[in-house]
């Protein structure tokens, strides 16, 4: 049981997590990865969060649609690695983006203060993607074995033990800081989408948690918790 | 180290179809003599004249290839001014080259470096810079690589799979688009690239033809070619897909253009249900699977084009809406007849739409009843005429006809569950259909086998059959109280009829309150036809027949008139 622990609700009108997939086009993932999540602690920290500062963290993300934008960009050349990068033209690519997200983060008590007073301005994805903390609330996170969830990353052994529909994906759980920026870890997830519909938002049933799972006595959503142990080496 | 699917749809695509070169069982076991073998393969299929167009009018290599690979070894101009050996030649040695840093990134316990891909430590020697001729769906921009990088950095294995991606793309057959199932099962997508890729290479170089990607699915649209696929795997390869399709992995489709004038790429989940439902229905009948496929997925050719067209519109829209898990028995229903066979869409509602199986055989009952019935072809044709939220109605009338009871139509219906009314109204119209086929071709109906006991109801339900008992016993000239109820117009006249009741002492304050909620208009209709129902069940001798039941233009919801629409 992790008790005095926080639920941070971040909302914002559009969010964009880019597929590291397809590089030049933008498709955005239903689910930030870790890595977003990191950089989002680190802006309302106000220096580089890294995993080992962070015991444990959870999350779920979900978006009322999908859409896609068209933006303007002036393409830089670069024809290998011992090319100077120079601007070669103007472009148009599209880019999708998320409406309406809904991010809820249940942290350590001591992320509070963090996020009532940022340092930083909070994104959920580039720098138009502006979030506020709509709420901030007391969270009481106990394990459980099964529980619905959505919007949710699952680690990839957990989805193929529950057979559920998911989009997989290798994500970075985490970056080194600047310049190199180099990822800590990547990793296979699978992403739960967690698109809320008329009719309210749909639930993947986990059967088999595997030691994973956690459900906020306050507000009965289930997540999965993700240690820094794992976070870090994958144990 | 071994090697592992790595969640990157290409590199996996790459992985499956070097799994199938390589005569390997499991990507674990792949050795650097697999290596070998999967390479020799590769370089046989792309350096063969077929595949490079040398005495044949089309090039694979610099067509349709090109487009996945834009100007690799095999397009660009310069390799070419050799003639066909010059470009043998320069493919060779890149693929020597990416081969020798493959074995050297397996051999190697752990190195320093992070493949973003795989998220292995390799040894940083064998990491190349991978661009968009090597890399599919890369921008020859450099925007969008992190500090302007002049391309993405790979390690060996991840590099050297990215070259077998070829064999694991399939073509949709429409706009050129390609498409490849990211399903990271050695069963599965190696299956896919040794029967759709390797396979069908070697069977166009056999025949001395210009290689190109399969793509003969005959039907329409992204979902349809998904569907085919999935529906001929399953035909071709029953045992070996059978614990896969029955638990269900992770499957991806992504669509994909690499076109210069205008890229695309679209990844479509494909729901583990569409994989129970289509395991399901081949164990059931493989009649069945082969009239679902058939009426629902296939578009023929040889038609004239307008009805080829409509066709292929019709495919399309019911493909997307598997593909979405949504219903489709109503789409299917076309002319009064139901396309792709009660069986199918009896699975498909059980494992997709989640019915449960007692509700179906109801409806199952409930339909045949109807078509067998002697006033059936005018409630038939009021069941066709319906929008959503007159379908209560309609149920109601069968339950004053006996056909119903008030609990089964509890069931069909739940009171809380409005937006049931349009899928129970589309079910019952194919059971009516496909049993009025039935009849007419001299064929049995398919019906459930088993005694289903409909699911107990909930305290709702539970309660209006209480006031409906208690009202039959005490409520002095039931039989006018009745029709008044049944031909009330406004949420008023329900009231008033409701104040009798409890004037007379036929019902409670608390039950008054419960049937007439202050402020929801809405719920006072429906719990009306409930109560009705029980009414007409449980006093069927002081039920007005010849009088038409009023549905109140105030007990619509919004919802179930978007639904009707």
């Amino acid at each position: 049981m992790l008790d005095g622990a926080v639920r941070i609700r971040l909302t914002a009108l559009t969010a964009s997590f880019r597929a590291p997939s397809f590089v030049a086009y933008q498709l955005s993932l239903a689910v930030p990865p870790l890595a977003t999540i990191f950089g989002l602690l680190s802006a309302a920290r106000g220096h580089w969060v890294m995993p080992h500062e962070v015991p444990w963290l959870a999350y779920r993300l979900t978006y009322a649609a999908r859409a896609m934008d068209l933006e303007a960009i002036y393409s830089v050349e670069r024809k290998d690695a011992a090319d100077t990068p120079r601007f070669k033209e103007r472009n148009i690519v599209q880019r999708e983006f998320l409406v309406s997200p809904e991010l809820d983060l249940f942290l350590p008590a001591e992320w509070r203060d963090p996020f009532l007073r940022p340092r930083y301005q909070l994104v959920l994805g580039r720098s138009q993607d502006l979030a506020t903390v709509s709420s901030i609330g007391p969270a009481s996170l106990e394990p459980v074995s099964t529980g619905p969830v959505t919007g949710v990353l699952l680690p990839a052994e957990v989805v193929a033990r529950n057979g559920v529909t998911a989009v997989l994906q290798n994500l970075p759980v985490a970056f080194t800081p600047d310049p190199e920026r180099a990822p800590v870890r990547v990793t296979m997830f699978g992403l739960i989408d967690g698109k809320r519909s008329t009719r309210g938002l749909q639930f993947v049933t986990i059967e088999d948690g595997a030691g994973w799972l956690v459900r906020d006595r306050e507000s009965g959503v289930v997540v999965p918790l993700y240690r820094q142990e794992w976070i870090l080496d994958g144990r | 180290m071994s090697l592992h699917w790595t969640g990157q749809p290409f590199v996996d695509a790459g992985l499956a179809a070097l799994l199938a070169a390589s005569g390997a069982s499991r990507l674990s076991d792949v050795t650097a003599t697999h290596l070998d073998i999967a390479v020799r393969e590769l370089e046989r299929i792309l350096l063969s004249d077929q595949a490079l167009g040398i005495g044949l009018e089309k090039s694979f290599a610099k067509g349709t290839l090109s487009q996945v690979f834009p100007n690799s070894e095999l397009v660009n101009p310069s390799n070419w001014s050799k003639g066909p050996e010059g470009v043998r030649a320069k493919y060779r040695t890149a693929l020597k080259e990416d081969l020798a840093r493959a074995k050297e990134a397996l051999h190697a316990e752990r190195g320093d470096r992070l493949c973003g891909i795989c998220g292995e430590l390799r040894p940083s020697a064998g990491f190349v810079m991978l661009r968009r001729d090597r890399f599919p769906l890369l921008s020859g921009a450099v925007n969008f690589y992190p500090g302007f990088l002049s391309g993405v950095a790979l390690c060996g294995l991840c590099a050297l799979a990215l070259r077998f991606s070829v064999a694991s793309l399939l073509r949709v057959g429409e706009r050129g688009r390609l498409w490849f199932l990211h399903c990271p099962s050695d069963i599965v997508a190696a299956r896919i690239a040794q029967e759709y890729g390797w396979g069908h290479f070697r069977r166009l170089i056999a025949a001395n033809q210009p290689l190109d990607f399969y793509g003969d699915w005959r039907t329409s649209g992204n979902s349809g070619a998904i569907l085919c696929l999935l529906c001929q795997l399953l035909r071709k390869f029953a045992n070996q897909l059978r614990t896969i399709y029955q638990h269900g992995i992770p499957t991806v489709a992504y669509v994909f253009s690499n076109d210069n004038r205008g890229g695309y790429v679209e990844g479509i989940p494909v729901p583990t249900s569409i994989l129970d439902f289509l395991q399901s229905l081949y164990l059931e009948s493989v009649d069945a699977f082969d009239q679902f496929e058939r009426e629902l997925l296939r578009v023929d050719t040889g038609r004239d084009k307008r009805e080829e067209a409509q066709r292929a519109r019709f495919v399309a829209t019911i493909a997307d809406r598997i593909v979405r898990a949504e219903p489709i028995v109503g789409a299917s229903l076309v002319e009064q007849r139901l396309l792709g066979g009660w069986i199918a869409h009896r699975t498909y509602l059980r494992e997709v739409n989640g019915m449960n199986e007692a509700v179906l055989a109801l409806l199952e009952r409930t339909g045949i009843a109807l078509a067998q019935h002697e006033r059936g072809k005018k409630l038939i044709g009021r069941l066709e005429r319906a929008p959503a939220r007159d379908v209560r109605a309609v149920l109601l009338d069968l339950v004053r006809e006996g056909v119903l009871s008030g609990r089964e139509l509890a069931a069909l219906l739940p009171p809380n569950e409005p937006t049931s009314a349009q899928i129970v109204r589309d079910v019952l119209l194919a059971v009516v259909y496909e049993y009025q086929r039935c009849n007419e071709v001299g064929e049995s109906f398919p019906r459930l086998v088993g005694g289903w006991a409909i699911p107990e109801p909930d305290e709702v339900v539970r309660r209006l059959e209480r006031i409906a008992a208690d009202l039959i016993r005490t409520l002095p000239n039931r039989r006018q109280w009745i029709a008044d109820l049944m031909t009330a117009r406004k949420t008023a006249q329900i009231r008033a009829t409701y104040l009798r009741a409890l004037r007379s002492g036929a019902m409670s304050l608390v039950d008054f309150l419960f049937l007439v909620p202050l402020g929801d208009v809405t719920q006072a209709w429906v719990l009306r036809d409930y109560l009705l129902a029980f009414l007409f069940e449980l006093g069927r001798e002081a039920v007005p027949t010849d009088i038409e039941l009023v549905e109140g233009e105030e007990g619509a919801t919004d919802e179930v008139s978007v639904l009707a629409e």
